[in-house]
């Protein structure tokens, strides 16, 4: 099936020949994964054909375990309207057939195992599904714990409007970008292993291993000259060890040792991709670029002249770079958990960590920059950086009285970056006059500069609170919050070779944040709860204009459980930030209300409802350089500026708001015992405004409609089998100007029918 | 009134705070778990069983049966099948059934039911905060999400899996999660205790962190999590989610606010009583003609090793 725009055919380019793009050394993770699942799923078939000596309603007992397994093989059919993109990003299901779910357990209730007292393998995915998941476990009691976790996701993502030149339509010729120029379509795989040896004994050790691939075709640009796009297929490897040991030295004490190991790879490359590729007057290939706007300049006034590309402008022959960033990260933890003394509790830790990032680096690029009348440069040389970091959290409870308890939590975090990079600049500049792509290389120069740069930050943490809970009926807590944050930002430097190395200038930003807390909770009766809690923070200070100097959290929830079937519950949650500075007067708020109600009053039959309102703004002052005037815009206003930098100073109170309602149903029907049908529907309703600085932008997602009904049936053909029948329905459709830009709104059918089998 | 650089002033608060709980410690007395009456005996699960039987019968799956099995070796003193969590049970047998006379969990308030818990798991690297977790403050305790004998879910006898069992309270978060762009919670590649642990932490929000006590974002976003020559500054002393709304959004990347350009801007825009650490001051370029997203040029937003304006990786 081509579902796949010219967007995903450009990517289609970074398809690796090992299957399905992973490289040999993930086909054989994948392969054990696999083969993990599959022998699983053979035992639990051959151990379903054994005769049970003993059926009970939970498994088979077989060889002293209980058995118990489902698997559920089915086929999925999409069928998609719209924007096949967007229907990607959002859901990216496939056709196909699928494993779409399966579990295997075996227990030795008794302790009895031989090599464990527990198995257990689930999984769900398989075949193709965007996400996919396998776990596993397995347990000898007082012997060993060991898990394992796989998860593969497809992270496909085509909105168009991030990075979008939004190039005019009304001009010939003209390019819409329709896709997004830092679209992803990379594949993660995380794999965490643990392993516990001797968990409940005086000693225990625990060894773990997780590793994180990511891979896969990505777009970015590029900004010399013109904003290229760029082919940046991800290419990232984590792997981390860690290895600890618990010393139980005293009764309820337990003193842990940890060793982290941390290695990351960035094989990440990037290279010249076509976007709007034309032939100069002597035949030679040279690519202009994303923007297309010739009247602003982009690549130039006049790309095209004689139905040739106009040598005079902006344009690029060729361009990559190369870097191999390596970067280990051993971290040491001591923990010292203990309960020893009566009504005392207290936890410490005290971590040192070191990371060590080295890459070299390679960048050409081969065109023309008219600015700077650069045909050729290259810059090279390595990268070196350090994160250091020391970290001590305590802390403490101490239950002075049946409802008096005093709580204190510390938290000291310091860590510094230092970098710096050694690069070798190589630059060439056109010869003769006029300057154009057709210039011969002129005279080369090169520049050694070593760069350094550096960013830390310490912060002390404390918050104390006093609890009282006279009953089982009520509660309340009082406490103070403080936070201190000092960080220390150089400005980067050129280091003078001859004259060493001088301390940074920089910056030093403090900023203390302090605020009282009061809780309280009510059980009037065992099956209704009322939670509320209230926070304000103050801080004499911000880093970034959107930090609140002012912050308010008013947090309320009411569970209501009258029965085991019957669940209501409701919040309210109002986050209020403030930054009252005369030109900034930041307003932030995310306020948020909602209700859930889950009714099952008997096996045949149960109801879930839920419904959600959402209101979030952003609202500051900014300067913007536009000679398109968003409304309210006081023109050259801007308090202060360069005007070097900013020609159009303009000053206006920028706004972004968004509403958002949701609401879902779902009803569970078993009309006769053997069929069980499901009915849902789910909404979701964007309204929102921001300031527009440029007239061709598109709303995007601010207005939509997402709707997704859903249904089901299943039919118990026998004992253990089911036939099965999904349908999901999406439609997604943004109310908001398109400008030229594709439709981004889509529909679809997903159907999946399966057989499912039991016991 | 706190002023700058009162580092001291923390140390003097945390130290006094500490000496307050030290002091108050040597004042705390009494056993902080429930117990049963005074002069009950052990009697050994068999004869709990005798009356609840299908309540031993449902404890078979449960890796809590191992204490039945181990009561009966009586391979220490903490072991003794059901009357490890529920106590000595002779006056409650002796009582005819008398509830008053063995611990009931049911009658117990949420921190009293997770002390007796705790005399178990407090040792657990998970668990070794709960005394001071936000839910327990709220009464919300391990029964509130665990169920021994009735769990639906058997990893961690959760009542609920997640992240059903999560919006049960949570409500919001359902629909965070139900929004065009999101992680990926409800579809089962990722779960609410992946980012939270559950019971509790240093972190505000509960929230983990990663092996070197960075943000727990870094552990699956690897490539954003540096260290780098240049580093964007609020991604580290802010967090993520200074740009992003972490559980889903309506605006694509998870973006707090659906235009890049706004986004910059609302913190690169240099004003009289801004802080000097934050140049630029805006953009050069005119927004109405191009250049109308930052990250077009500034792709390497997250930071940079060979570009101080993160044109470049």
């Amino acid at each position: 099936m081509n579902h796949r725009t010219p967007y995903c055919t450009k990517f289609g380019q970074y398809k690796q020949p090992a299957a399905r793009g992973r490289s040999c050394g993930e086909n054989l993770m994948y392969k054990l994964g696999t083969l993990l699942v599959g022998i699983c799923l053979l035992a639990g078939m051959m151990a379903a054909q054994t005769p049970a000596n003993t059926a009970t309603t939970d498994g088979k007992e077989m060889g002293g375990y209980t058995v118990e397994q489902s698997v559920e093989l089915g086929y999925r059919f999409v069928d998609v309207t719209g924007n096949r993109n967007i229907y990607e990003t959002f859901l990216d299901q496939g056709e196909g057939p699928r494993l779409l779910q399966q579990s295997l357990s075996l227990r030795a209730p008794s302790g009895t195992g031989l090599l464990f007292d527990e198995l257990s393998v689930s999984s769900f995915g398989w075949g193709g599904d965007p996400e996919n998941v396998a776990r596993a476990r397995m347990s000898k009691a007082h012997v060993y714990d060991f898990t394992a976790l796989f998860r593969r996701d497809h992270n496909f993502f085509d909105y168009p409007l991030l990075g979008n030149p939004l190039n005019p339509v009304n001009i010939t010729p003209s390019f819409p970008v329709n896709f997004s120029t830092q679209g992803t379509e990379v594949r993660r795989r995380m794999y965490d292993f643990g392993l516990t040896l001797l968990p409940q004994s005086k000693l225990s050790f625990r060894l773990g291993y997780s590793r994180n691939r990511e891979e896969g075709p990505a777009f970015t640009s590029f900004h010399e000259g013109v904003d290229v796009l760029l082919n940046q297929p991800w290419n990232i490897t984590q792997n981390s060890y860690r290895i600890g040991v618990d010393f139980k030295a005293l009764p309820k004490t337990t003193i842990s040792y940890d060793q982290f190991l941390t290695y990351d790879k960035n094989d990440t490359d990037s290279s010249l991709a076509s976007f709007t590729t034309f032939t100069l007057p002597n035949g030679k290939p040279v690519e202009f670029g994303l923007p297309w706007n010739p009247a602003a300049g982009a690549p130039c006034a006049t790309p095209i002249l004689n139905g040739k590309a106009n040598p005079a402008c902006n344009g690029y022959f060729s361009y990559s770079r190369f870097q191999r960033v390596r970067t280990s990260n051993p971290t040491e933890q001591l923990t010292l958990t203990s309960n020893y003394f009566k009504r005392v509790n207290f936890t410490g830790r005290i971590s040192y960590s070191s990371a060590d990032l080295t890459s070299p680096y390679s960048e050409f690029f081969d065109g023309l920059v008219t600015r700077t009348k650069e045909r050729q440069f290259t810059f090279s040389g390595p990268a070196s950086v350090r994160r250091v970091g020391a970290t001590a959290d305590l802390g403490g409870t101490v239950d002075l009285t049946d409802a008096v308890r005093v709580t204190d939590s510390f938290r000291y975090d310091n860590w510094r970056i230092p970098g710096s990079w050694n690069s070798t600049e190589t630059v060439t500049l056109a010869a003769g006059t006029p300057v154009t792509l057709l210039s011969p290389l002129g005279a080369t120069t090169t520049t050694n500069d070593f760069l350094a740069n550096f960013l830390g930050m310490k912060t002390f943490q404390n918050l104390f609170q006093v609890e009282y809970s006279p009953s089982k009926r009520f509660g309340v807590h009082v406490g103070y919050r403080l936070r201190q944050r000092h960080v220390f930002k150089a400005e980067p430097e050129i280091v003078d070779e001859e004259a060493g190395f001088e301390p940074f200038e920089g910056d030093d930003i403090t900023v203390n944040e302090y605020g009282p807390l009061f809780a309280a909770w009510l059980r009037p009766i065992d099956s209704l709860r009322i939670n509320a809690e209230v926070e304000f923070t103050k801080a004499d200070n911000f880093i970034t204009r959107v930090s609140p100097q002012n912050k308010r959290e008013y947090r309320t929830r009411v569970q209501y459980k009258p029965t085991r079937w019957a669940n209501f519950s409701a919040t309210a949650n109002v986050l209020e930030n403030r930054n009252n500075q005369a030109d900034e007067q930041y307003r932030g708020h995310y306020r948020n209300y909602g209700f859930i109600a889950t009714l099952v009053p008997r096996e045949r039959f149960s109801l879930d409802l839920s419904y959600n309102y959402t209101d979030a703004l952003q609202n500051a002052y900014i300067c913007y350089n536009g000679t398109f005037l968003a409304p309210g815009t006081v023109v050259g206003a801007c308090p202060t500026f360069s005007a070097s930098d900013n020609n159009n100073p303009n000053w206006i109170y920028s706004n972004y708001s968004d509403n958002t309602h949701y609401f879902s149903s779902t009803v569970m029907l078993k009309p006769v015992k053997k069929v069980t049908a499901n009915l849902g529907y789910g909404i979701t309703r964007a309204d929102g405004n921001t300031t527009v600085l440029n007239t061709l932008q598109p709303l995007g997602t601010l207005q939509f409609t997402y709707h997704q009904p859903l249904a089901s049936l299943s039919f118990e053909v026998a004992k253990g089998w089911s036939l099965n029948a999904y349908w999901n329905y999406d439609q997604y459709k943004e109310d908001s100007f398109v400008n030229s830009l594709f439709p981004r709104n889509f529909h679809d059918n997903r159907t999946v029918l399966s057989a499912r089998y039991s016991f | 009134m706190l002023r700058q650089n009162s580092v001291g002033l923390y140390l003097k608060i945390a130290l006094l705070l500490a000496g307050l709980l030290l002091a108050a410690s040597a004042y705390a007395a009494g056993p902080q778990a429930p117990s049963a009456p005074a002069g009950s005996q052990y009697v050994g699960s068999d004869t709990c069983k005798g009356c609840h039987e299908e309540i031993h019968k449902g404890l078979q799956p449960n890796p809590h049966f191992q204490l039945l099995e181990e009561g009966k070796k009586a391979t220490g003193k903490d072991w003794h099948g059901c009357e490890s969590c529920h106590g000595p049970g002779s006056a409650h047998v002796e009582g005819g059934g008398d509830k008053t006379k063995i611990i009931s969990f049911k009658n117990l308030s949420a921190k009293e039911a997770s002390a007796q818990c705790l005399t178990c798991h407090q040792g657990g690297h998970e668990q070794n905060n709960f005394a001071r977790s936000v839910h327990l403050s709220n009464d919300v305790g391990c029964t509130s999400c665990h169920s021994v004998h009735a769990a639906k879910e058997k990893k961690a006898l959760l009542q609920a899996a997640q992240p059903t069992l999560c919006y049960q309270c949570h409500t919001e978060t359902r629909a965070e999660f139900s929004r065009p762009f999101r992680h990926r919670v409800n579809e089962g590649l990722v779960k609410c205790a992946d980012c939270h642990n559950v019971h509790g932490g240093f972190q505000q929000r509960q929230l983990h962190t990663s092996a070197n006590q960075d943000q727990v974002c870094f552990k699956c976003h690897t490539e954003k999590k540096g260290p780098f020559v240049y580093e964007h500054m609020p991604v580290k002393t802010e967090g993520c989610s200074s740009c992003h709304t972490p559980h889903g959004s309506t605006n694509p990347r998870l973006m707090r606010v659906s235009s890049v350009n706004l986004l910059c801007l609302q913190c690169h825009t240099l004003s009289a009583t801004n802080i000097p650490s934050q140049p630029p001051i805006g953009p050069a370029h005119n927004q109405a003609q191009k250049y109308q997203a930052c990250t077009m040029c500034h792709q390497s937003i997250h930071g940079s090793n060979f570009s101080e304006v993160f044109f470049k990786p």
